[in-house]
């Protein structure tokens, strides 16, 4: 078969491999499983490599070409493994570690144990499915091949992110203004391994991008909602056929996808009970790629960084880490934009600027409302996500009173809100909205997903207390004890 | 008595609350039963297709794409060069993608886009687009359909005779003081139009979509 298993993998670990190591430096992200650890390496390593080619070729003119992309593969990896180095050789210096104190053996009840194997071997099914059809299938999706296949081949060819081809505005290139991560990510594959542009290589790149949000969302959920609820969650995650199969999804080559595991994975790490510097660190580089990713990552990065906001002096050393790098990626971006003519493209500044905001966003919502809703009720879209969404989370409404969760649910409001604004003022609305909708959606899967896991949690311990509970409640529970774990650990 | 009220209120609000999670479970049951059954039944499609394909990668694209069009697109890639441009001429339905296809096969080749079909009548308007020297002229069509290669000075000189032909039916037209309106120029860019020497006929007969170009037509010499 014309499958490139060992091609696949290593595209894949390109990215893994140096993301892997760079956690080493992240004791958040270190003292993570292996398999939480490397969704969140893979996320750190296509912001390193990738973003550090973008960063290189423009601003030092290094080439994009295979010396250039080992070594800035090869530099967190052996940071991460130096640092691993240090770690246990003071480790060792200090004796032998004191075993960490283990929590008393709680009776796990054999049904949830059952639930939460099924959970990971479906997961796991689907994910392989989704590399099984990136090895055999050629980009077949719409946005992938008209933008973002294209930007990668123009820009491997001349080896620089500054190609003459998108800064010469006699060619024709559609929205030559879009960030390039991920087409630099292809670009860096393909050349690395000196592959033939047609090889499928680069869509397993994306297809990856598929099991590490699920892994986030199990990330972000368990520690509020518990092992089997996180499960649950990850899996419906799974189970939404857009999140697969859509234009926009795994099977995809557009930037849709891991713009949500940059923004979602961001939002779990800022929204984390401790704020910690090193994780505020981890979660900026991750907006700075979803920064660099697509035009709406610059207002998720402002956006994802407001709602991480935490009073104290640890909550602002926090805020700073992750500013910094968010600051030098937009700064990044509109260096590399100054030099491109816009063509071919939505101006949406020129379209605001021209007034089209207002009454727009009242009167427009008319036309693209039906569509939205269609969008929504489709079946082979979504199965009916967005029937059981609503009815879990008004189910689960204790959980929704802690402030984690309603920053989660800001979170998840967010990409929807700029589709909203972007189809006021646009002048066909409707075909907009027809088009991108659902990827606005997808967007902001991870946090809504993390509140999805909090509120199944909420509704299974209020099952289970039903038969415990008489109809008329006792004097504790009118006391009202937070339904979110972790309300009672921390403050928010 | 108002004690034996706010107790039926709360008892009617447990049980709505009951309710509610009921409805939840089921709900997201409902969910899971019909994406998973989905999502897994497609997985294992794709894993029976992965482990069933035994095919190179240009049959894969074959496959993908369409043999006559992966065909085509290999015959442009070796008659222009990596570093080199084309002029990209849109013949088919506005919005089908069939343009961004082609550009998408043939990149890292530049493409100057010269306009829809139907739009190049004016052979001076055209030498007005053209912005870089060029000397192929690439025709796309609707998706699947295989893009079309030409000289310029071929394709030009088809222009100018679609424009003789138009200027021709204007004139009858304006002879005869037909009231009905002249055929659309935008013939052409319907879906299912034809590259101009395709037909060998202008806009009065367009052909079939990647059907043979009449003798001694520039389409005769389409690689």
């Amino acid at each position: 078969m014309s499958v490139d298993l060992s091609g696949g993998l290593g595209a894949v670990a390109l990215f893994a491999v140096p993301g892997y190591g760079l956690t080493e430096l992240f004791p958040g992200l270190r003292r993570l499983p292996p398999p939480r650890r490397a969704a969140y390496g893979y996320l750190l390593g296509v912001t390193a490599v990738a973003g550090g080619l973008y960063a290189l070729s423009h601003v030092c003119g290094v080439p994009l070409r295979r010396p250039a992309v080992w070594a800035v593969a090869a530099a967190p990896a052996l940071a991460g493994l130096a640092a691993a180095l240090v770690r246990r050789l003071r480790r060792q210096g200090r004796g032998t570690p004191r075993p960490a104190p283990r929590r008393p053996e709680t009776w796990l009840p054999f049904i949830a144990l059952l639930a939460r194997a099924a959970c990971v071997l479906a997961a796991a099914w689907i994910c392989a499915g989704v590399f099984a059809e990136a090895m055999i299938n050629p980009p077949h999706d719409w946005d992938g091949r008209m933008t973002w296949c294209t930007q990668a081949r123009y820009v491997r060819a001349a080896g620089t992110v500054d190609a003459g081809v998108l800064r010469d505005p006699r060619w024709f290139v559609t929205h030559p203004q879009y960030p390039l991560l991920l087409p630099v990510a292809q670009a860096a594959a393909l050349e690395a391994f000196g592959a033939d542009p047609d090889v499928l290589l680069p869509r397993d790149i994306y297809a990856a991008f598929l099991p590490v949000l699920l892994l986030v969302i199990y990330d972000g959920a368990r520690r509020g909602a518990g092992r089997t609820a996180a499960a649950l969650a990850a899996l419906a995650a799974a189970a939404a056929p857009f999140l697969v199969h859509g234009e926009g999804g795994a099977e995809s080559s557009y930037s849709d996808l891991p713009l949500a595991c940059f923004y979602g994975a961001a939002l779990v790490l800022l929204l984390r009970p401790r704020p910690r510097p090193s994780s505020g660190l981890a979660a900026g580089l991750l907006l700075a790629a979803a920064v660099l990713t697509k035009n709406e990552g610059s207002i998720l990065a402002v956006l994802a960084l407001a709602l991480g906001w935490r009073g104290g002096r640890a909550g602002v050393r926090r805020f700073a880490a992750a500013a910094v790098p968010v600051v030098l990626a937009l700064a990044l971006l509109a260096s590399w934009r100054a030099g491109i003519p816009n063509r071919q493209d939505e101006s949406y500044a020129d379209l605001v600027r021209t007034g089209h905001l207002w009454p727009g966003i009242l009167t427009n919502a008319a036309a693209f409302a039906p569509v939205i809703a269609d969008k929504m009720n489709r079946l082979l879209h979504w199965a009916g996500f967005w029937w059981m969404a609503p009815v879990v989370l008004i189910a689960g409404r204790r959980a929704l009173r802690h402030p984690r969760c309603r920053r989660l649910l800001a979170g998840a409001a967010g990409p929807p809100a700029i589709a909203w604004i972007a189809y006021s003022i646009h002048p066909r609305p409707v075909s907009l909205a027809a088009v991108t909708w659902e990827r606005f959606l997808m967007q902001g899967a991870a946090p809504l997903l993390v509140a999805l896991a909090l509120a199944l949690a909420a509704v299974g311990r209020q099952l289970a207390g039903w038969r415990r509970r008489s109809p008329v409640p006792q004097r504790d529970e009118m006391a009202g004890a937070s339904p979110c774990p972790e309300a009672r650990g921390s403050s928010g | 008595m108002r004690a034996g009220t706010a107790a039926t209120a709360r008892g009617r609000r447990f049980w709505i609350a009951r309710g509610l999670d009921l409805a939840a479970v089921v709900s997201f049951g409902l969910y899971l039963a019909l994406g998973l059954s989905w999502a897994l039944q497609y997985a294992c499609a794709e894993w029976d297709h992965a482990s069933n394909a035994h095919e190179t990668l240009a049959a894969a694209r074959a496959r993908e794409y369409g043999e006559e069009y992966t065909r085509a697109i290999d015959r442009i890639r070796r008659e222009v060069p990596a570093d080199g441009g084309y002029l990209l001429v849109e013949a088919g339905a506005s919005g089908s993608g069939g343009a961004y296809w082609v550009r998408y096969d043939l990149a890292p080749r530049r493409a100057l886009y010269l306009g829809q079909l139907y739009e190049l009548t004016d052979p001076s308007r055209v030498r007005q687009r053209l912005t870089a020297n060029l000397r192929r002229v690439v025709v796309t069509f609707n998706p699947g359909v295989p893009p079309r290669l030409y000289e310029r000075y071929e394709f030009m000189r088809e222009v100018e005779r679609r424009g003789r032909e138009l200027a021709a039916a204007r004139a009858r037209r304006g002879q005869h003081g037909a009231t009905a309106a002249p055929p659309a120029p935008g013939a052409g860019a319907a879906p299912g139009a034809a590259a101009p020497s395709a037909s060998g006929a202008g806009t009065a007969a367009p052909a079939a979509p990647g059907a043979p170009a009449a003798p001694g037509a520039p389409g005769d010499r389409v690689r």
